[in-house]
């Protein structure tokens, strides 16, 4: 059963449309990330669905009911979606347990006491209840909101950006644990950021965003692998694109030689497109011969902390690649590419 | 409206075909702002903007006979020492307060942490208490002349040259001490904000810290010292007490003796709305400079070590100058005004005092209870709402602080006085006794007026509390449950508690300091402290009112310790 299903919504914010016929499904207790640059109406999406911005067109369920259309909005008080914030959003002037219990409503002293109480060791914060939130570090501070948020038994949880506020050491560890918390307790979460690392780390499944729209949606991996668009393929890490020339359904014609594809080419023998190679599919090795093969040089290389990035001048142009031998500069080097799935795109940038 | 879909907005659409569908206890009803939050911002912000619409329809009538008279004879004079009285003020403003800022924000000097803040002080002395102490000690009999006479053998006034304090000169001179803060304040916010590696850079590059002061320092602050000379014009223009003590007719003095004197209320406002000219002359110069603000915005990673430590001569120098300012701005009038007090104690203390002062405290109390309200309301109604349209009330009040207080009274009157003969005309058609003046003759009328000029106060500080709370914890407040009226009471108001309390005291205070309305709408036998005081200097015996003017001192210098606090919470 689908928990958000977002059909064909656009949104206008003082004229400038930032959402165009988006559309969106999210399944219970999945997890996904809206991965995109700021701008790409991340954030009008979010509002959009918890009820404070009315769509021009277009309809948001949840669960079945639509909850958004052009002809009313539920009011978000009303819709039992809980929400995370990059500001962490707690109230400064209640103590850590008015914060958890405020949207408790209800519910006895005794209960609400036993709830808050349970809340703060799923976050593992048990004993701070008495603080308030400036007493609290950043990572705190945000395992404090999910808690508030969690305590009200969300049917559906936005998160905004929550973990660009907390430093790079905890965040790795935060993100873990909070993914953890919400595969324990079965929630579905709407999770919204620009950090791609984060986004792989965090979801299920990833929904890459650009101008007020979802260009692709997939399992990480495979929206790594297979691209649709030239702008998702870059967007998902970098790359260098070669001119080619199609000959058979597994190989390719490129100024570095022939390229064989792991998998049928979709294309028609002759047809010219751009090859996109991934650093980590070329090899290269010290040329051994007088007269290489490929005039390549090494340009320069930087360690990365697992392995170099080298560039590597080729005629006119430069590659960047990944490897793990270092050589001198100008060292002459044979450059070749490994049999893989490769990424063809047109004059357009769509994927063939 | 329908540009701005905004959520609140779009809950008060009609309901939509959906609910019905829906069938749920749910529903997509009317959570939003209710017709009452609407009509009532926008009524509030009409009825506190009705006196200005009012004064510019007065002004623009027919000529009356008063002021025909005064355009032929004496109009070009006054607009002429208006003119003189404003550059003045502000050419020595900026001699005064320019070094001093500078030497606050880029130098260290002992004391310099006391200095910091003893220089905004002068602000808190009611200017006209100032006048007075300098003419005592500055006129002929005064303890300067006769020091003067004594040491060097002169006999009378024909023996040398003194300048008279009673003259335009001297009127400058004192508003420029009592008034010198704004631009001091704001300069040097703006040489704080400024990266000490600018400055350093200049140095390198060979400037001595005068020239670096005069090539760097100044043309980025200019901003921000346009701001302080237009705030410094616009409270010069107002000031009503030192231009009358000295007898330098003025604009402003003019429309006293038109109305107080003539009882016209035609040329009252036609020179009142010659003086709005002016202020929005002063607004828009004002505005114009901050266009160009994004030009110099702050620096990031500054760091705040001083780029010059001061040796010498140059430190005695600096050291100087701003005890100099502090000095005859306040700790010298202070101190007399304290020897005042202690030597006339018997005077001042008596019975008619403490009417005065329930007076004051009673419209000022009023006043500032209405303006706290109207700040509430216009300032959750703009955050509710969240759209330009919604942020118009709130600016259309804010206009009143910008009147002198003379103006705003003739724009105050003008409305008053048009709803009492049509209350009376209506009373008297039902053959109903009539009521008399009860907007225009009583205290209502110095409420209102304190409530239109002062109620901006409380805004500013209702808005920028608001601004603090973060817009993540309305959606957070949202999705757990709350309707925006449980929003506002369980999230924002304890949360801009402290901002609605210092928005009520800054009013409070305002009030109670309010001088040139008070005067000309102040109903017949009715005395506030300030006017009182006021009575007293005109009548050359401060001394037996000098405790209740170190009262309003001593409230002077509360928003003043507010403010200061504020600004060393901003820079840490």
């Amino acid at each position: 059963m689908t928990a958000l299903t977002i059909a064909g919504l656009s949104c206008r914010y003082e004229q400038t449309e930032v959402l165009s016929n988006l559309s969106l499904e999210v399944d219970e207790g999945e997890i996904v990330c809206l991965l995109g640059r700021s701008g790409c109406g991340k954030t009008t999406l979010l509002k959009a669905i918890s009820g404070l911005l009315q769509p021009c067109a277009g309809t948001i369920s949840l669960h079945g009911q639509v909850v958004s259309s052009i002809g009313g909005t539920l009011p978000p008080e009303q819709r039992g979606i809980g929400m995370i914030f990059q500001d962490y959003a707690l109230f400064p002037h209640l103590t850590v347990f008015h914060n958890i219990a405020f949207g408790l409503r209800d519910l006895s002293r005794r209960d609400t006491r036993k709830r808050v109480e349970d809340m703060l060791e799923l976050v593992n914060l048990s004993g701070l209840d008495r603080r308030y939130p400036h007493e609290l570090s950043g990572g705190q501070q945000q395992r404090v909101a999910i808690a508030r948020a969690l305590a009200n038994n969300p049917s559906l949880l936005l998160l905004d950006e929550p973990f660009s506020n907390i430093d790079s050491q905890v965040r790795q560890r935060l993100v873990r644990e909070v993914r953890d918390i919400l595969k324990q307790q079965k929630v579905t979460g709407l999770f919204v950021t620009h950090n791609r690392d984060e986004g792989f780390a965090f979801a299920d499944s990833v929904a890459i965003m650009h101008d007020g729209n979802i260009l692709q949606r997939g399992h990480s991996f495979d929206v790594y692998n297979r691209p649709a668009s030239r702008f998702v393929a870059e967007f998902m890490g970098s790359g260098n694109l070669l001119p080619c020339e199609v000959i058979n359904s597994r190989s390719v014609s490129t100024p570095l030689g022939i390229v064989e594809s792991s998998s049928d080419i979709s294309a028609d023998p002759g047809q010219t497109a751009e090859l996109f190679i991934r650093p980590q599919m070329f090899s290269i090795e010290r040329c051994q011969c007088e007269n290489p093969l490929n005039p390549a040089q090494i340009k320069s290389q930087q360690f990365m902390g697992t392995r170099l990035r080298t560039e590597v001048r080729l005629k006119e142009s430069v590659l960047v690649v990944e490897n793990s031998t270092p050589f001198p500069e100008s060292t002459p080097v044979d450059i070749s590419v490994q049999p893989h799935e490769l990424l063809l795109f047109d004059q357009k940038g769509y994927s063939l | 409206m329908k540009q701005v879909p905004t959520a609140l907005e779009a809950q008060e659409n009609d309901l939509s075909p959906l609910s019905s569908e829906r069938g749920s206890d749910k529903s997509f009803s009317k959570q939003g702002l209710s017709l009452f939050w609407r009509a009532g911002s926008w009524l509030l912000a009409l009825l506190l903007f009705t006196p200005l619409l009012a004064l510019v329809y007065e002004a623009s009538g027919p000529t009356g006979e008063i002021f025909a008279h005064l355009r032929n004879t004496v109009l070009g004079t006054y607009i002429l020492n208006t003119v003189l009285l404003i550059s003045g003020v502000g050419i020595l403003g900026l001699i005064l307060a320019l070094p001093a800022a500078w030497i606050m924000a880029n130098c260290e000097i002992p004391g310099k942490h006391y200095l910091q803040w003893l220089l905004v002080l002068p602000l808190a002395m009611p200017s006209y208490v100032v006048a007075y102490i300098y003419t005592d000690l500055l006129e002929y009999a005064g303890p300067v002349q006769r020091l003067l006479r004594d040491l060097t053998g002169w006999e009378s006034a024909a023996d040398y040259f003194f300048p008279d304090i009673r003259s335009l000169g001297g009127a400058i001179m004192i508003l420029a001490l009592v008034l010198y803060p704004y631009l001091y304040l704001l300069a040097r916010t703006a040489f704080l904000e400024h990266s000490q590696s600018q400055i350093l850079a200049s140095r390198l590059l060979g400037c001595s810290p005068v020239a670096s002061f005069l090539r760097v320092s100044i043309p980025m602050a200019r901003p921000a010292i346009i701001t302080g000379l237009a705030l410094m014009g616009i409270e010069t223009l107002g000031d009503f007490a030192t231009v009358d003590y000295f007898a330098v007719p003025t604009l402003t003095t003019a429309v006293y003796d038109t109305w107080l004197g003539y009882g016209s209320l035609n040329a009252a406002a036609k020179l009142s709305a010659i003086m709005l000219v002016a202020v929005v002359l002063l607004i828009s110069l004002e505005s114009y400079s901050r266009r160009r603000q994004q030009l110099y915005q702050k620096v990031t990673g500054q760091d705040h070590s001083k780029a010059f430590l001061l040796q010498g001569w140059k430190k005695a120098l600096a050291m100087f100058w701003c005890w100099m300012l502090v000095t005859l701005g306040f700790l010298l009038p202070a101190a007399i005004l304290l020897d005042y007090v202690v030597h006339y104690f018997n005077d001042s203390w008596n019975q008619e005092w403490l009417t005065y002062s329930l007076n004051s405290l009673k419209v000022s109390l009023s006043a500032a209870t209405l303006a706290t309200m109207v700040a509430l309301f216009l300032g959750l109604y703009q955050r509710l709402q969240n759209s330009h349209f919604a942020s118009i009330p709130a600016k259309l009040v804010s206009t009143g602080y910008a009147l002198p207080g003379n103006v705003l009274a003739i724009a105050v009157l003008t409305p008053l006085t048009l709803s009492d003969h049509g209350l009376n005309g209506l009373l008297m058609a039902f053959d109903l006794p009539p009521v008399g003046l009860i907007f225009s003759g009583s205290i209502f009328a110095i409420v209102f007026a304190y409530t239109v000029r002062f109620s901006a106060v409380a805004v500013g500080s209702v808005e920028s509390s608001l601004g603090r709370v973060s817009p993540s914890l309305d959606m957070a407040s949202r999705t757990l449950g709350c309707k925006p009226s449980e929003m506002v009471r369980r999230v924002h108001i304890p949360m801009i508690r402290k901002g609605l309390l210092t928005g009520f005291l800054l009013v409070f205070i305002e009030s109670m300091k309010e001088l040139p309305a008070t005067l000309l709408l102040r109903p017949f036998g009715f005395e506030s402290l300030a006017t009182r005081v006021f009575q007293f200097v005109s009548d050359e015996r401060l001394e037996q009112a000098a405790l209740a003017a170190l009262i309003m001192v001593l409230a002077g210098l509360v928003p003043l310790i507010l403010l200061n606090r504020s600004l060393e919470a901003e820079q840490k």
